[in-house]
């Protein structure tokens, strides 16, 4: 009786024991890979360290790069996985931010197809389309399916949105889809932190890393000489359109930016990552203490016109400063380099620093 | 005398909404301080109070109020001239209309036209080009209508021109900027607050010639309630009835879309609410309660759009089918048991 009782309480310790050996080889596993990626077991791969891009990881081999693009919607998602052995060197670009980054890493010539021509300003393209070296790929959201098949591209590049339900039939070509999830960044240099993504993609890794340094040297430049000022004015931002005014939530790129360039936000509270609507009598109860008024806007615009569509806004006396989306390169030119947008936030709310801008997005409207 | 009873009732209603519309609004103004406002004076420490309410609410309020009235009517009138219980305001395509001007203006334009040297953008251009699109479709029908001998012919094409322009509509979001796909949905939406004090004169001018216009179609209607030859032995020219009505229900139309934007379901509902509420089918007291049920139903649907306190606003278009259909079922439900 006793003999088994030993026997039984032996075999429960060498279980226990056993169970402790497995936890610490397992142990001594991870944290040897831990800061370094591995795809093929035991190969170590160096991680590319982001400084302010979140939904990024890329880890590079000797012979390849794995990038990995977290789901910005849904944290314990992925948006997608890619493993490249060498650059690419045809690529079906969906928008008309890519085609101008694509120039600026002077890799022109990998843009093989795009979509949306009629929004694409850059002259490179638009020649290679009225010359056929490029492929026009139709809309974006629906882009010729035949078109992409002939043009065998390496990977697509579109954009994602939310609850897309992705590209359809064209997902089912077996063509990698690499999608631009850097427009859901929430700081200004996270979303340019990409550029050093999309470098290494054309094998560009040395200029986008060195594009990217020096647009954040400048931003951080930019920031300290703003966090200085010794007034902090305070900043209303957009106008409302039929009956609502939307403004970017606390959580917002648009709200870091005016927070880097010594503004006092006057809706910093607003909860969100993106635009909250609200309606127009509740934004000019408070707008009325804005000391600067900045608006994006595709056209023309005057005070006048503005009261006479909302008259609310009589009460606003802030100076307007307005940037015409459809003559400026607001839109091009400013997701990765930031610190353009920047300089020219802080030449308008100080004036007292001295800081001249020389992207004048925006011009102040005369009243 | 139960009718009037019913008519006056529906009539303080009207006034008591109205008077909460200048009262509530999505931002929390006292009471005493509205009070104050109304009487002229400033509230200190907020300076944009008198003009939120002086210059947004009432004009608002007046809006909800005449668009509402406007949209019920056109509904009734068009109910009655074509015998179809389903004919709203949007049946004839002349919303559908305003729809097309307004998408050109944003998809295609994107919100700026320059004719020569002038070049005006905004709630103007908008309003501009709904007006112009609804108008052009309801000269369209009035010529149609001269050569369509049938009522039935003239509903198909008004529902035709609906699914042509909403083709076009389609085909410029397809190639539109993120933007201008946004203020169009946004102005799809409709709401009251886009008439501001300058252009609400405009506004209530139309809408009332409107209103009354249809207020002299009272008695031919209730003789087309008996058949068009009924209506014919009477003395009743038929054709310029026909021409009237068109004139009535599209300016109204016209009117309340260009410068709300498509208002859901009112045209469509109100008319049965008052049918159902009086129980007649005589337009002389049918019009009047139409109006007012249509003016309390806008009234209510405005106050509902500022309920969130969170400073958000819900679409008008949203809350309307939304309120009206449980209220129409309701009725029906009612009258049934």
């Amino acid at each position: 009786m006793f003999c088994s009782h030993f026997f039984v309480t032996l075999q429960k310790i060498m279980r226990v024991k056993l169970y402790i050996i497995i936890y610490i080889c397992l142990s001594f596993l991870l944290l040897s890979c831990n800061g370094k990626g591995t795809d093929r077991g035991d190969e170590a791969g160096d991680t590319l360290q982001f400084r302010y891009a979140k939904n990024l990881t890329v880890v590079t081999f000797k012979d390849r790069m794995v990038a990995t693009l977290r789901n910005p919607w849904d944290s314990t998602s992925v948006l997608g996985k890619y493993e490249l052995e060498k650059p690419l060197s045809n690529i079906a670009v969906f928008g008309s931010v890519h085609c101008a980054l694509f120039h600026e890493l002077g890799a022109d010539d990998v843009v093989g197809g795009i979509c949306d021509l009629e929004f694409i300003n850059q002259p490179s393209i638009k020649k290679g389309v009225a010359e056929g070296r490029i492929a026009n790929l139709g809309n974006s959201m629906q882009p010729n399916l035949e078109k992409i098949v002939n043009l065998n591209p390496d990977a697509l590049m579109p954009s994602p949105f939310e609850n897309s339900g992705g590209l359809g039939r064209v997902e089912r070509l077996g063509i990698p889809i690499i999608w631009c999830a850097d427009y859901m960044e929430n700081t200004p240099l996270g979303r340019a932190e990409w550029i050093r993504f999309y470098g290494r993609l054309v094998g560009r890794a040395k200029e986008a890393d060195s594009i990217f340094n020096t647009v954040e040297a400048r931003y951080q430049e930019l920031c300290r000489k703003a966090r200085n000022a010794e007034t902090k004015p305070r900043l209303l931002p957009e106008m409302p359109w039929s009956g609502q005014w939307t403004l970017p939530g606390s959580g917002s790129s648009s709200t870091r930016l005016y927070q880097d360039a010594g503004a006092e936000y006057l809706f910093a509270h607003l909860k969100g990552n993106g635009g909250v609507p609200l309606s127009t009598e509740k934004v000019v109860d408070k707008a009325v203490e804005a000391d600067i008024w900045i608006i994006k806007h595709h056209g023309n615009l005057d005070r006048q016109q503005m009261i006479s569509d909302t008259p609310l806004l009589a009460s606003i006396k802030a100076p307007i400063w307005w940037c015409d989306t459809s003559t400026t390169l607001l839109y091009e030119e400013t997701p990765f380099h930031p610190e353009r947008l920047l300089e020219n936030l802080i030449s308008i709310l100080h004036p007292e620093l001295g800081i001249h801008s020389e992207h004048q997005y925006f011009q102040q409207i005369k009243d | 005398m139960k009718d009037k009873y019913k008519l006056k009732l529906l009539a303080v209603a009207m006034v008591l909404l109205s008077i909460a519309n200048v009262l509530w609004g999505s931002l929390d103004i006292p009471v005493k301080d509205v009070w104050q406002i109304l009487c002229g004076k400033e509230i200190d420490g907020h300076p944009a109070w008198s003009i939120i309410v002086l210059q947004g609410r009432i004009p608002q309020m007046l809006t909800a109020l005449f668009t509402g009235t406007a949209l019920g009517t056109c509904g009734l009138l068009l109910q009655t001239a074509f015998r179809n219980p389903l004919a709203g305001p949007s049946i004839l395509g002349i919303d559908a209309g305003a729809n097309l001007g307004v998408a050109i203006v944003l998809l295609l334009l994107s919100g700026t036209a320059t004719i020569g040297s002038l070049t005006i953008g905004g709630h103007l251009l908008v309003v501009t080009a709904a007006m112009i699109g609804a108008l052009a479709i309801m000269a369209l029908l009035m010529l149609l209508s001269r050569l369509l001998r049938s009522q039935v012919m003239l509903l198909i094409t008004g529902v035709i021109i609906s699914y042509v322009t909403s083709s076009i509509i389609q085909l410029l979001n397809y190639s539109a900027t993120e933007q201008g796909v946004h203020s169009f949905v946004i102005w799809g939406m409709g709401n009251f607050a886009s008439v501001g004090i300058e252009r609400l004169p405009v506004f209530l001018v139309l809408s009332a010639i409107g209103l009354l216009l249809a207020l002299l179609l009272i008695k031919p209607l209730d003789a087309l309630l008996l058949g068009d030859r009924y209506a014919e032995n009477l003395g009743i020219r038929i054709g310029r009835v026909r021409q009237m009505l068109l004139l009535v229900t599209g300016l109204l139309t016209a009117t309340t879309t260009a410068f709300c934007g498509p208002i859901a379901f009112i045209g469509l509902a109100v008319p049965h609410l008052a049918r159902l509420s009086l129980g007649t089918a005589w337009h002389k007291t049918l019009m009047p309660a139409t109006m007012l049920i249509g003016a309390n139903l806008a009234l209510v649907c405005n106050l509902l759009s500022t309920l969130p306190r969170d400073g958000s606003i819900i679409p008008i278009s949203v809350i309307t089918p939304l309120i009206g259909a449980p209220v129409v079922l309701h009725v029906i439900l009612k009258q049934k048991s």
